[in-house]
């Protein structure tokens, strides 16, 4: 009564082995075929991160190493901007910024428009410590253009947080500094970070 | 008077209908503080309605600026069935970017959103919201000794490219790779499996087509000895034409070329021991005996 079942049970298995044994060439085949493709992906992957890094430690090392931001990956696009803006060389970053739209990760190119914010901003604060209103004025406008933008792609990224709102004190403060600019002694730009108006009064 | 009772009844029943059907509002609020420059935050608007009412998309509030501190980042909309009603609920999500110097309350405008009945339409009032935003930095920066070499946060590095897992995972695809090829190899028998005893039909295809390639007589009698060979091991004795009941009783896999078996073992007595010298002369020619070969190897290895 017991080995009836069991009986059957032997022989249905008996049967999906057959059924297995007769396509297993053919299984096999594909699934080396396809461990094969996945292989040679991963591989063509990790050399091409590999040719990234070499750019990366090139444009690191002061090389001058040419970059198509169409086709180049954030990371190398990041190092390339780095090198262009410690060389104060703005027009050709600034064609960079405007190609870093295909950079897919977001935090990566808020990293980026965020460097360039603070580049614009060191040069305002030069400007306002040589006086040079004209010039601090729209180089800070632009910066908090570009911290806003970083931060829409990055609400957390608190580094540009806090560099947003030293942004923000250096044009809040020129209303009230332009005034009286005239009879101002040189050294007074020091000033101008512990004058800070109680009611910010016209904002951007 | 009763041309004035009737006018009356229609009017009630035109108001009644002008308007749809909103049973509900309800605001989930995030925290009202502790908000820095910069920070999202996101409403929760739900609007219990009629079973047929829909939200006017119009009216809802623009993505994009609200003014010259908010913007509103994304509406998420999602309505589904309550009851014998309709639940639509509104995710606001707002980004602040307001720097303040001191602690200050902001606000958020009230608005209105259009409910559209079957009938009609309705406004749905959803009320203004205040919170706390705070400072990120000291009103004077200076008087703890800050210069305006050491205002701003750095630069954030140049990185890497992180490979991540992928060199694992090209690590498992090699292991995978090689795995299924020495299964392949042992399945097919070929090198190192190519002396497998469960496979000798296997290795007389390789035998009997190198053997044909030499082509001649000669060729041919060495082909017929490699697949008599693998009869041999197949059967574990030395099979002749009498025992081929036996043997394919014993494997029934190649049952189903027992013409083809006859007639080559046929073809290897005339070869053999008859006047058929030439490969020509006996009734199973090479490629017959090639295909015989391939059939038997392929029922081999469906069977083991």
């Amino acid at each position: 009564m017991v080995s009836a079942p069991s009986g059957r049970l032997s022989r249905a298995l008996s049967l999906v082995g057959a059924g297995l044994r007769k396509v297993r060439t053919l299984a096999l085949a594909t699934a080396l075929v396809a461990s094969v493709s996945a292989l040679a992906a991963l591989t063509w992957r990790l050399s091409e991160i590999r040719h990234d890094n070499g750019i990366i430690d090139a444009l690191k090392a002061g090389d001058d190493v040419a970059v198509d931001p169409r086709t180049a990956s954030g990371e190398v696009l990041m190092a390339r901007s780095e090198f262009l803006l410690q060389r104060d060389r703005r027009e050709e970053a600034q064609a960079l910024l405007d190609a870093s739209s295909s950079i897919a990760d977001p935090k990566l190119r808020a990293r980026l428009i965020g460097n360039h914010g603070n580049a614009r901003i060191r040069d305002a604060i030069a400007a306002v410590e040589r006086a040079d209103n004209d010039k601090a004025i729209p180089l800070t406008r632009l910066a908090k253009d570009e911290y806003r933008l970083a931060l829409r792609l990055d609400p957390d990224a608190w580094d540009i947080k806090y560099n947003f709102d030293v942004a923000m004190r250096i044009v809040r403060d020129f209303p009230g500094y332009e005034k009286d600019s005239e009879d101002v002694p040189p050294d007074a730009p020091k000033r101008l970070w512990t004058d800070l108006p109680g009611v910010p009064k016209g904002l951007p | 008077m009763l041309r004035a009772v009737l006018a009356l009844l229609m009017l009630v029943a035109l108001v009644r209908d002008t308007a749809a059907e909103v049973r509900a509002v309800h605001t989930v609020e995030p925290r009202a503080f502790g908000y820095f420059l910069g920070d999202t935050l996101v409403r929760t608007i739900e609007i219990e309605t009629g079973a047929d009412d829909e939200i006017v998309p119009a009216s809802l509030p623009r993505t994009g600026a609200s003014n010259y501190w908010l913007e509103l980042r994304s509406i998420d909309q999602t309505s589904k069935r309550h009851g014998d009603g309709r639940l639509h609920t509104l995710n606001l999500t707002y980004q602040a970017f307001y720097a303040p110097i001191d602690p200050r309350k902001q606000t958020i405008p009230a608005t209105e959103i259009a409910v559209r009945g079957p009938n009609g339409s309705e406004t749905v009032a959803i009320p203004p919201f205040t919170f706390l935003m705070s400072p990120l930095r000291e009103i004077f920066p200076e008087k703890s000794g800050e210069t305006s070499e050491t205002f701003l946060r750095p630069d954030f590095p140049v990185e890497h490219r992180r490979s991540g897992h992928l060199g694992t995972a090209a690590l498992l695809a090699a292991a995978l790779s090689a795995l299924f090829l020495a299964l392949l190899a042992r399945d097919l028998a070929w090198w190192p499996f190519h002396r497998r005893p469960a496979r000798p039909f296997s290795r007389a295809v390789r035998d009997v087509g190198r053997a044909l390639a030499l082509g001649g007589a000669d060729g041919y009698r060495a082909a017929l000895i490699a697949l008599h060979r693998a009869f041999d091991t197949a059967s574990g004795q030395r099979l002749l034409a009498g025992d081929i009941d036996v043997f394919l009783a014993a494997h029934p896999e190649h049952d189903e070329t027992r013409l083809q078996v006859e007639r080559f073992f046929s073809a290897s007595r005339s070869v053999f021991f008859g006047e058929a010298q030439r490969e020509g002369e006996t009734d199973l020619p090479p490629t017959d005996l090639r295909a015989l070969a391939a059939a038997l190897a392929r029922q081999e290895r469906a069977a083991r």
